[in-house]
C-alpha cells in the first residue's frame, strides 16, 4: 500500500466523526437538506429536545446496559469454562439463548409491568440483548487458548486465578471484545425502542416523525444512530486489531 | 535424589501407568522413552503432579511430593513440553521471567537472571528481550522454552518431547545444547522421548516403558547388549545395533598407542561410530585421536571397533 492509500481510512474515518458531530450539535446547518421531507409549515428539526442531549442519553443507555451486559457475560463465559462450572454450560447457554430470541419489545412490555415506565425497562432488555454475544464469545475466546500455552501455565506453577488473569484472559481478550463490539452495535440500534416507553433517547426523534408523519425527523435521528454504531464499531474494531497484532495472535482469531 | 516408588495411574478400567519404581540419581539425565501410549508422558506429569497418581508414592530429596501445595512444588522444578507452550501475549523477557515472578523475586534480580539466561541459549538479550515469541524461528522458541523452565534455578527439569517440534539439523543442536548445559548446570533432567537415538545420545540412563510398565531401566549400553525384554529389542531396532553400541562409545577410551606413520586425526570426543565412518570414508584401518590441544594421545584401528561393537 502506498503512502497515501494508508491515509485513507483515517481521512474517511474523520469525515464520518465530523458529519455526526455536525449533526448532533449544529443541525441547523443540514436545514435545507431535510427542508423537503418535512411537510409545509413543520419544523425541519426535532424541536422538542436538543439532539445533543438526546445522544447524550442514548449513549448512556448503551453504555450502562453494555457495562451489566459484559460483566455478566464475561463472570458467566468464565464460570462455564472452569472444571467445576463445565456443567452449567448447557444451561447458562439456553438462558444466554433466551435473551437473544425473546423480542426486545416483549422484553420491554414485561419490564414496564415489573419496573415502571422510564429507562430502567429498556436498560433490562438491552442488557439482556447484549448478553448472548458476549457470553458465547468469552466462552469461545477461553477455549481457543491452546492447551500447550495451559499446561505450560500449570506446569509452572501458576495458581488457577493467576492463570485465569494472567494467561487465559489476556488471550482471550480479542474474541470478548468482537462479542461487546456485536453488542454495542445492536444495542445502539435496539436502544430506539426505548422510547415508547419513555427512555429519553434517538428514538423519540424518529417515532415523532412517524407519528406527524415527518420524516425529516426521522431521518436525521436515524443518520444519527446509523453514524453513531458504525463510528464506535470502527472504534472497537481498532482496539481489537491492535490487540490481536501486538499479540501476534492474527492467525488464531482472523 | 528422584525416588518413584509403586506409583500407578488408573482411569476407571484402564491401567496407564502400572506399578513402576525406580530411582534416578541426582545430576544426571534419565530418558523414558516408549511408544504413544506406553504411559511415559504420564509417569512425567505425576512428578509435578500435573496428573494425580492413582497408588504408590514419589519423593524428591528425600521430600514426598504431596507434602506441600502443587504450585509450590512446580515452582520448583523446570518444565518443558513440545511445542514450547510460550506465552504468545508476553515477550520472551516476561516469558522467561515467568516463575521468578511467581516467586516474587526482585525486578532487578529477575532483569540480570533474564539477561544471564538469554546470553546462555545464545540468544544477544538487547534484540530478543523485547521481542514476541511469534516473531522467533521454531529452534529459538524451543530455546526460549528451556529458558523459561530454568529461570528459577531448579535442580530438576522435566522436559516431555522438548524437540519433538524442531526440524533434524535443529533438533541436533538443541539436543547437544541440553548435554552441554546439563553439565554446567549440574541438574537432573528427565526426558520423555519416542525418539530411540535421541534417548540413547542424551541419557546416563534410559527407562523404557510399554503398556504402561517400566520394561527396563539401564545404562544405554546394557540396554543394547543386555535387552531384558522382546520389546526393547524391537525398540531398539536389530539390523543396526552394532552401530548405536560404537555411537555410545568415545574414541578416548578405546585408544592403543600413538602411530606415527598415520597421517589421519580425530578428535578424542568423537564416537567410534564417527570414527568408523571416516575411516570407511577414506578407506584407510587406522587414525589417531588428539586431545582438545590438538596432541596425538593414541590411535584406533579397525579390529580394536570390531571388538568394541561386538555383542557381549
Amino acid at each position: 500500500m502506498n503512502r497515501i492509500g494508508a491515509y485513507w481510512p483515517w481521512l474517511v474515518r474523520l469525515v464520518v466523526l465530523l458529519l455526526f458531530l455536525a449533526l448532533v450539535f449544529k443541525p441547523y446547518w443540514f436545514e435545507t437538506l431535510f427542508a423537503p421531507l418535512a411537510p409545509k409549515g413543520a419544523a425541519v428539526i426535532y424541536p422538542q429536545d436538543s439532539l445533543a442531549s438526546l445522544t447524550g442519553q442514548h449513549l448512556e443507555l448503551v453504555l450502562v446496559s453494555l457495562v451489566v451486559s459484559a460483566l455478566l457475560g464475561v463472570s458467566a463465559g468464565i464460570g462455564v469454562t472452569r472444571p467445576s462450572g463445565l456443567e452449567f454450560l448447557p444451561l447458562a447457554r439456553a438462558i444466554a439463548n433466551i435473551g437473544q430470541t425473546f423480542p426486545p419489545v416483549a422484553v420491554l412490555a414485561l419490564a414496564v409491568s415489573a419496573v415502571g415506565f422510564g429507562a430502567y425497562p429498556t436498560l433490562i432488555a438491552l442488557a439482556l440483548y447484549g448478553l448472548l454475544p458476549i457470553f458465547e464469545n468469552t466462552v469461545a475466546g477461553v477455549k481457543q487458548v491452546p492447551y500447550a500455552v495451559l499446561d505450560a501455565a500449570d506446569g509452572m506453577g501458576m495458581s488457577a486465578s493467576q492463570r485465569l488473569w494472567g494467561v487465559e484472559l489476556p488471550l482471550a481478550l480479542p474474541l470478548i471484545l468482537e462479542g461487546i463490539k456485536v453488542a454495542t452495535v445492536i444495542n445502539i440500534g435496539t436502544a430506539t425502542i426505548g422510547s415508547t416507553v419513555a427512555a429519553k433517547c434517538l428514538g423519540e426523534v424518529i417515532i415523532a416523525g412517524l407519528l406527524v408523519n415527518n420524516m425529516a425527523y426521522v431521518l436525521q435521528g436515524g443518520l444519527i444512530v446509523g453514524l453513531m454504531a458504525v463510528l464506535i464499531y470502527d472504534l472497537l474494531g481498532l482496539m481489537q486489531s491492535f490487540l490481536v497484532q501486538r499479540l501476534g495472535l492474527s492467525a488464531q482469531v482472523a | 535424589m528422584i525416588s518413584i516408588r509403586q506409583v500407578s495411574k488408573r482411569y476407571q478400567e484402564t491401567t496407564v501407568v502400572d506399578q513402576v519404581s525406580m530411582e534416578i540419581e541426582s545430576g544426571t539425565i534419565t530418558t523414558i522413552v516408549g511408544t504413544s501410549g506406553s504411559g511415559k508422558s504420564t509417569l512425567l506429569r505425576m512428578i509435578n503432579r500435573l496428573t494425580d497418581m492413582s497408588e504408590g508414592e514419589i519423593w524428591i530429596e528425600g521430600r514426598n511430593i504431596m507434602s506441600q501445595p502443587a504450585t509450590e512444588l512446580r515452582r520448583r522444578m523446570g518444565y518443558v513440553i513440545q511445542g514450547n507452550g510460550l506465552f504468545p501475549h508476553r515477550t520472551v523477557a516476561e516469558n522467561i521471567a515467568t516463575v521468578p515472578k511467581l516467586l516474587q523475586w526482585q525486578a532487578s534480580t529477575i532483569q540480570e537472571r533474564v539477561y544471564e539466561l538469554l546470553d546462555l541459549f545464545d540468544l544477544e538479550p538487547k534484540q530478543y528481550a523485547h521481542k514476541w515469541p511469534h516473531q522467533l524461528s521454531g529452534g529459538q522458541q524451543q530455546r526460549v522454552g528451556v529458558a523459561r523452565a530454568l529461570a528459577a534455578r531448579p535442580q530438576l527439569l522435566l522436559m516431555d518431547e522438548p524437540f519433538g517440534a524442531l526440524d533434524p539439523v535443529i533438533r541436533h543442536k538443541a539436543q547437544e545444547d541440553l548435554l552441554t548445559i546439563q553439565q554446567q548446570l549440574g541438574i537432573t533432567i528427565l526426558v520423555v522421548t519416542h525418539d530411540m537415538d535421541e534417548a540413547f545420545l542424551l541419557a546416563d540412563k534410559v527407562a523404557v516403558m510399554h503398556d504402561g510398565k517400566l520394561l527396563q531401566y539401564a545404562a544405554p549400553e546394557d540396554i543394547l547388549v543386555n535387552p531384558s525384554d522382546p520389546f526393547c529389542v524391537q525398540l531398539t531396532g536389530t539390523s543396526d545395533r552394532a552401530l548405536k553400541l560404537l555411537s555410545l562409545a568415545k574414541a578416548k577410551d578405546h585408544l592403543q598407542p600413538v602411530n606415527e606413520a598415520i597421517e589421519l586425526d580425530m578428535p578424542a570426543e568423537a564416537s567410534l561410530r564417527d570414527v568408523l565412518s571416516e575411516l570407511t570414508w577414506r578407506g584407510v584401518p587406522i587414525t589417531n585421536i588428539i586431545n582438545a590441544q590438538g596432541q596425538r594421545i593414541g590411535s584406533i584401528d579397525l579390529p580394536q571397533i570390531l571388538k568394541a561393537g561386538q555383542a557381549r
